[in-house]
């Protein structure tokens, strides 16, 4: 399935806690586009874009790394996961486990904290696009089509 | 492609997301004297609340998990510092239309419910919010007695577990602005909900 080429590792739980420093180096050795969306289970519109998100992460399959970061209160793991498999997603994703402004500073300075909040990072992790609000499919899927092609693929589509 | 690149930037807000008021910065002109209808009924701006030591405006609302988890400390330090010569305001520029727990008669009833001392307005074009170029709630921006920013940020560095906070940036930041002293740490982040700004005025 490629849908599960996405994730960093399978296992049994669907979210697990990340650190700061750990989600900085899944953006720095993935060898494709990195698109991690911070999302809660008790934010609306990041409820509402929840399936855009994953119907583009399933049409890339593995052109993409997926990074799914729940920044609900860890209290509510179960609720997180309860939603995950409510929406189909049977890989794993992760919670925040640690200050807030580490996570921010990860993945944007520019970011002021809201959520929803999506970027997309290039195969070494450089930000090359960050929406601080509710996006689309297709927002996606421009935002990597603007990405410069990698070497080994090589030449213009 | 280069420039189309800086465009797609600009369209996606990489280069221009992020704008809001710096430390330094003065209350906004522009909407310092805007009426805001508070939950005791009165209309009141930011000119007028502005107290004698300055003024605390914190961005926030009902519906907000945030918010929610805060509300004890932002009640204690507001009803605190209010006593102490700062003025202090919560203001609250979502759209009702987009949550009805964040319309009027909820806020009168939270700010009964949590004890607040001090007023909760609505900002009736979420104009004041764009001016401070405000985001999420709840997110607190300090001005000193002359006006001038000191502090924006979150309360302090932990939501979810008030008996973990290690930082306690707002109370520090008022602490300093009542002692005419330097805010320690005038700028910190935390997560919040989006502001839900009313469109179209």
């Amino acid at each position: 399935m490629g849908f599960a080429a996405l994730v960093l590792a399978a296992g049994p739980g669907l979210c697990q806690p990340i650190s700061p420093e750990r989600l900085a180096e899944v953006l720095h050795r993935s060898p494709v586009p990195v698109v991690v969306n911070v999302w809660a289970t008790w934010c609306r519109p990041c409820v509402e874009e929840f399936p855009e998100i994953l119907a583009f992460a399933r049409e890339q399959g593995s052109r993409i790394k997926l990074v799914l970061l729940s920044a609900d209160f860890s209290s509510r793991r179960e609720l997180v996961d309860a939603f995950l498999r409510q929406h189909g997603v049977d890989v794993v994703t992760f919670l925040k486990d640690g200050a807030d402004e580490a996570f921010i500073n990860v993945l944007s300075p520019q970011w002021t904290g809201s959520l929803p909040a999506t970027f997309v990072f290039a195969p070494g992790g450089k930000l090359v696009a960050f929406f601080e609000r509710k996006i689309t499919k297709s927002e996606l899927e421009q935002a990597l089509a603007s990405l410069p092609k990698s070497p080994p693929k090589g030449g213009k589509p | 492609m280069k420039k189309s690149f800086v465009a797609f930037l600009l369209l996606c807000g990489v280069v221009s997301a992020g704008w809001a008021l710096r430390p330094g910065d003065a209350l906004p002109e522009g909407v310092a004297t805007v009426k805001m209808k508070s939950v005791d009924g009165r209309e009141v701006s930011l000119k007028e609340l502005m107290g004698p030591k300055g003024l605390l405006v914190i961005f926030s609302c009902n519906h907000c998990p945030w918010v929610k988890a805060w509300q004890a400390r932002m009640v204690a330090l507001g009803n605190e510092y209010s006593q102490k010569g700062v003025g202090v305001v919560a203001v609250n520029a979502n759209d009702p239309a987009a949550y009805p727990d964040d319309d009027f008669e909820p806020m009168v009833a939270q700010a009964k419910e949590h004890g607040y001392r001090f007023p909760y307005v609505v900002d009736p074009t979420s104009e004041v919010a764009r001016a401070f170029g405000a985001t999420r709630t709840p997110e607190a921006f300090l001005f000193d007695a002359q006006g001038k920013l000191v502090y924006h940020g979150a309360i302090d560095d932990n939501a979810e577990k008030p008996q973990e906070v290690k930082k306690t940036y707002l109370a520090d930041a008022l602490a300093a602005v009542v002692q005419g002293t330097a805010v320690p740490v005038p700028e910190t982040k935390a997560f919040g909900c989006s502001i839900k700004f009313r469109q179209g005025k």
